[in-house]
């Protein structure tokens, strides 16, 4: 059941109703809350109903652990967190890193494994996004960031939470708990403002999202036929494709949870106007950015070090461990690398102080670079395999004398530019705050974003294409 | 609260104002692609095909030269299950009577398929509104697709290739805009990786085009066959099988004097010159098919007439 399908539509509307239903009748928070409950379960279980049994024992885990928490020394919860986090971690790492690690052994010791079993393992749709959620409410505990204790419901419903279940915004506990816990319903502004923000999302990843895919996927498939010039076009399109498939899915959640009457935490806020990749890293995937900085990053001592040498090492550490939570695999783990290249260059060469004066030349100058580093980086994080990565970067460097292939359809292709000039004249409107995609202070523009959505299901009954999946579902 | 009912009111404005700029871009839609594939027409030629056929014709030559009209219903990818229902709604468009021959697009991939498609009926979205259509989507396509397109009419051009007719249907516009050539070095590569379709002879495929010849020759219409060329490099890829697959169309034909069988190929496979890519005909090779069609045409009418 994905949110870009119409059973998914079915299916809001239904735990809609409930929850107004329950706002006539019995106007009870453990009564709303138990029906969130059932429908998120509902919702995760469509999957795969085994899959449930690992979203309980996370739960289970960090609800314990976070329970004992409250009531022992601050040694003894050390000890206690530190145990949750690996417990929390097994199924992640069993599931997602078990054959990369074995292969990765096998290589290194040159011998040969069996690996069939672990072959036929399937990933749990989400299990990074809601094991994160989970451990954040523990080390808040610890942290003594969160001072009352969640009931078993409303801490099972924040894992739960199926808006963001599947694919984030990773929500840090001290955000939705108190939501969780608080009894409100949702207004005809929310659904409203919700549903204007759920169709941007979709129109992102129906229309431009699925749109560029073809092209990229036909480009990168046939790499050795193409030009230079294709496979940097196909770049580009992967940078935007990319951006528009998991904002979208991040727009939709908000959307949802919006019309809920739910604020959840705006994932992404237009990374590619950014200047500098430190505000890329300020812009794209917030959730994970702000988990891996709070968590991580300042466990590790953040910037209050005493050599510049240990700063180097946690910066990264953060951009490897982003890399590798996307997936075992060592392009993500490149991917992260390079990241953290382009940022420590930055660093070094001063561009992130606040002291730097950007004109609307520098700005724009700067803000091709980093565009297009990004891009760089992106193959890697596309193609599996390093080497054809590397021939397709040799190519764009070195071969453009071929012109460039519209792909399998010259007018598919006009037709995928014509959106995309759609698409940056809404993110244009977006920027100067016409219309306005967020979940609060909307009021002023909520009509202008009801009226301005009504070209985006037109094109999106004409353009969008129906993809059954979202790239950040396999993380 | 008053904010409430505000927003509401409004809502309901947006949605009623959707469904106009739905019903008013359907409409302009409808009538470009009508026109663009000539079903507004009582033509005395129709087209049959795929994109080999589409860029092989030249509508506007034809019916000058010929004096005749022509219904150009060609699209791209259509196989031999969607030809036969393309067959069935141009003699249901109520255009039909005035008809005498139908040019039908063969090629050496014309039975290649692996069984019937599921989804031929998405096609013919845009033309739900007449009855027979819409009988057919509704025997074929689930509840939810079937109602989302019959209340959201947009929704029924979700395919490139019928925006694509809208347009150049509005522009009357049947050009062939490929003038490239093939690049014959690229091709040579793709052969030698074995990157070709292979040609089958699908038994399933194979009696849908027999029911589609016979629905039109029991009306008294001709059938002609068309092969228009294939590059020579693709013909000599799987060779007996292309051989057979020739042979089968001319006993076709041979058996049924309603049915003509033209293959340009062994005229015109070889001369790169016409060819966008293996399978398609640039605007020069245009140019030459539908001088070659013109004069062919003419034989006919000029045999009918005695």
């Amino acid at each position: 059941m994905f949110f870009n399908s119409f059973s998914f539509v079915g299916f809001f509307i239904v735990v809609l109703l409930f929850v107004v239903l329950e706002r006539l009748t019995v106007r009870n928070l453990k009564v709303r809350n138990a029906i969130l409950l059932v429908a998120s379960y509902w919702f995760y279980g469509s999957f795969n109903v085994g899959f449930l049994l690992i979203l309980l024992y996370v739960t289970a885990v960090n609800f314990f652990g976070g329970k004992a928490l409250f009531s022992v020394s601050e040694k003894r919860g050390k000890t206690i967190v530190a145990w949750c986090s690996v417990l929390s971690l097994l199924p992640l790492v069993f599931f997602k890193y078990a054959l990369f690690l074995c292969n990765s052994f096998a290589a290194l010791l040159s011998f040969e494994l069996n690996t069939e079993l672990l072959d036929g393992l399937l990933l749990p749709v989400g299990i990074s996004f809601f094991t994160f959620q989970a451990l954040s409410y523990t080390i808040d505990v610890y942290r003594k960031k969160i001072t009352s204790q969640a009931s078993p419901l409303d801490f099972a419903l924040f894992v739960a939470f199926f808006p963001t279940i599947l694919s984030g915004p990773i929500e840090k506990a001290r955000n939705l708990l108190p939501q969780i816990g608080r009894y409100f319903t949702p207004t005809v502004r929310d659904v409203a403002q919700g549903a204007c923000i759920f169709i941007w999302g979709l129109f992102k990843k129906m229309v431009i999202a699925d749109r560029l895919a073809n092209y990229v996927d036909w480009a990168y498939g046939s790499s050795q036929y193409v030009a230079g010039t294709t496979l940097a076009l196909a770049a580009v399109f992967y940078s935007i494709q990319i951006y528009c498939d998991f904002s979208g899915y991040s727009d939709m959640a908000l959307g949802v949870a919006k019309a809920l009457g739910f604020d959840v935490t705006k994932n992404f806020r237009q990374p590619y106007f950014s200047r500098t990749i430190k505000e890329f890293w300020r812009k794209w995937h917030i959730a994970l950015t702000s988990w891996f900085t709070e968590y991580v990053y300042f466990s590790l001592g953040g910037s209050r070090v005493g050599n510049k040498a240990r700063w180097i090492f946690n910066i990264s550490t953060i951009f490897i461990l982003s890399g590798i939570w996307h997936g075992a695999a060592w392009n993500f783990i490149i991917w992260g690398a390079l990241h953290a290249v382009f940022y420590l260059c930055e660093h070094f060469l001063g561009l992130q102080k606040k002291t730097v004066r950007w004109n609307r030349f520098t700005s724009m100058l700067s803000g091709c670079v980093v565009f297009m580093l990004v891009t760089v980086a992106w193959i890697f994080f596309r193609i599996e395999s390093f080497g054809d990565a590397a021939y397709v970067v040799t190519k764009i460097a070195t071969d453009f004398g071929g012109g460039f292939s519209m792909g399998a359809s010259s007018f598919t292709f006009v037709g995928t530019c014509a959106m995309l000039l759609v698409f940056l004249g809404y993110e244009l409107l977006v920027r100067r705050r016409f219309v306005w995609y967020d979940v609060t202070d909307y009021d002023r523009q909520l009509t202008r974003n009801i009226f301005m959505s009504i070209p985006l299901l037109l094109l999106m009954g004409m353009f969008g294409m129906s993809s059954d999946t979202f790239v950040y579902f396999q993380f | 609260m008053r904010k409430n009912h505000k927003i509401l009111l409004i809502s309901v404005i947006a949605i009623a104002a959707f469904f106009i700029a739905d019903y008013v871009a359907n409409w302009v839609m409808m009538r470009g692609v009508e026109r663009f594939y000539g079903l507004d027409t009582k033509s005395q030629i129709l087209l049959i095909g795929h994109s080999h056929l589409m860029l092989a014709t030249d509508k506007e030559r034809l019916e000058n030269e010929l004096g005749l009209k022509v219904s150009k219903y060609t699209r791209e990818g259509v196989n031999v299950t969607d030809r036969k229902t393309m067959v069935e709604h141009f003699l249901n468009s109520g255009n039909a009577d005035s008809l005498r021959y139908v040019l039908y697009g063969v090629d050496l991939c014309t039975f290649t398929g692996e069984g019937l498609s599921q989804n031929s009926y998405m096609l013919f979205y845009p033309f739900m509104d007449n009855s027979y259509v819409d009988s057919y989507i509704r025997s074929q396509a689930d509840h939810t697709d079937y109602w989302l397109h019959k209340l959201v009419k947009t929704t029924r051009f979700n395919d490139e290739g019928l925006k694509n007719a809208v347009l150049r249907g509005w522009a009357g516009n049947w050009e062939n805009f490929k003038n490239n050539t093939i690049d014959i070095d690229t091709y040579r590569r793709k052969l030698r990786n074995h990157d070709e379709r292979h040609i089958k002879m699908n038994p399933e495929l194979m009696a849908q085009f027999r029911e589609t010849v016979e629905l039109l020759t029991d009306r008294g219409v001709k059938v002609v066959l068309v092969n228009t060329p294939t590059f020579y490099m693709l013909n000599n890829y799987e060779p007996d099988k292309y051989r057979r697959m020739i042979d089968w169309f001319t006993e076709y034909a041979a058996g049924n004097e309603m049915v003509e069988f033209w293959d340009f190929n062994p005229q015109y496979a070889g001369d790169f010159r016409i060819f966008s890519d293996r399978l398609h005909l640039n605007r020069h090779g245009q140019q030459v098919i539908t001088t070659e069609l013109v004069n062919r045409i003419k034989q006919l009418e000029s045999e009918n007439a005695n």
